[in-house]
């Protein structure tokens, strides 16, 4: 006759089959979607495409041509420097509307509906309206010329097509602020207002409560949401393509343009640019949730 | 100072920078849809004119002013 602790034991084993039966589908949609697309595009890059009538594979040529040329770490500096930069701005702007966003004001319900509003909108829209507002005859060259800052639109500095990104770096920062928002909000009403009482009664001033108080709670959703827009940035396409400097483009307009190639050879390169994304972005990505996951650790939080 | 501290520190108003900031922010996101909206209904809109020196909705007229054409006349 079994024991309670047998009986538990198959509860338990039951209890765990379920949960990976329940778990089953999307684990065999990721597994099969995204693992096969992953690995078959390593294979590619590493020379595997016999339907183009190339299989030299394993050929690290592709990767070795590409991180040989100056241009590769030039347009990595570029994709990493419109990533962080864009994701860095939409961070402060977005925990400054988060805080502000909790207060008690009169036209509290109208903002709430406003600053989502990017969220609705597609980035290529974003970058119509980048370009009417920010372009040589745009908005703010019209306003200058109104003012009399200017006189002609060759006059208007340039903000667009530049390697400064300075376009680019506003269609994500307008997208994005948003999205960091309405993380940050959840946030910051879950965790509500007592142990920011408790910290004032023990005599904490607003800044003291913030980075002492605040923050640390905030800051999954912080690392939650800098993680995602940072894993988009990095991979986005239209935004550099469109309002980017042009050569050397960012890494994902530079595999593009392999891809696009008339010598369809070339596409195994593309895919060894691509290749080359994934892991960069993914090791940024590990190493960032490593040191937060060391801060938790350090404080206690696991 | 305790007690100015401590209101200061749990005040659930806003602060003056940030009434400023919602505004900014309000400009910033919904500024850019003014330009939008306006060049949707502009059928002339040259640099640098404020706003366009011709409408589309407008335009029937003018050119039902100029050529004694009709709308319907350019149907099929």
């Amino acid at each position: 006759m079994p024991n309670s602790s047998t009986k538990q034991l198959a509860h338990h084993r039951r209890e765990r089959l379920w949960m990976w039966a329940q778990l089953s589908p999307v684990l065999i949609i990721l597994t099969v979607l995204f693992g096969g697309a992953l690995i078959l595009a390593v294979m590619q890059s590493l020379g595997f495409a016999p339907w183009f009538g190339v299989n030299t594979f394993p050929d690290f040529s592709y990767f070795g041509a590409l991180w040989g040329s100056a241009s590769f770490w030039k347009s990595l500096g570029l994709t990493l420097y419109y990533a962080s930069v864009s994701t860095i701005i939409a961070l402060i702007m977005g925990t400054l509307l988060a805080l502000a966003l909790v207060r008690h004001f009169p036209s509290k319900t109208l903002y709430k509906y406003l600053y989502k509003l990017p969220l609705m909108i597609p980035y290529t829209v974003g970058i119509a309206l980048a370009v009417i507002v920010l372009g040589n005859g745009g908005m703010l060259s019209r306003i200058m010329a109104f003012v009399g800052l200017i006189g002609d639109p060759s006059e208007f500095p340039q903000i667009l097509n530049t390697h400064y990104g300075w376009g680019i770096i506003a269609v994500y920062v307008w997208k994005q602020t948003p999205f960091v928002t309405l993380t940050l909000y959840a946030v910051l009403l879950g965790v509500g207002r007592e142990t920011e009482e408790a910290a004032a009664i023990l005599g904490a001033n607003k800044f003291q409560i913030f980075f002492q108080v605040t923050l640390p709670q905030i800051l999954p959703g912080i690392v939650s949401s800098t993680l995602i827009i940072f894993a988009f940035n990095i991979g986005a396409f239209e935004a550099p393509f469109i309002l980017g400097g042009g050569f050397p483009d960012t890494l994902p307009v530079v595999a593009w343009r392999y891809f696009n190639d008339a010598d369809y050879t070339l596409q195994l390169q593309g895919m060894a640019t691509v290749v080359s994304i994934a892991m960069i972005a993914s090791g940024i990505l590990y190493s960032y949730l490593a040191l937060y996951r060391r801060y938790e650790r350090r404080i206690g939080r696991t | 100072m305790v007690g100015k501290n401590f209101k200061k520190a749990l005040n659930t108003r806003l602060s003056t920078f940030q009434k400023i900031y919602l505004l900014l922010i309000a400009g910033f996101i919904l500024g850019p849809f003014i330009p939008l909206v306006i060049q949707s209904f502009a059928f002339r809109w040259a640099w640098p004119d404020m706003l366009p020196s011709t409408w589309w909705l407008e335009q029937p007229r003018k050119i039902h002013d100029a050529t004694g054409m009709g709308l319907c006349d350019f149907a099929l």
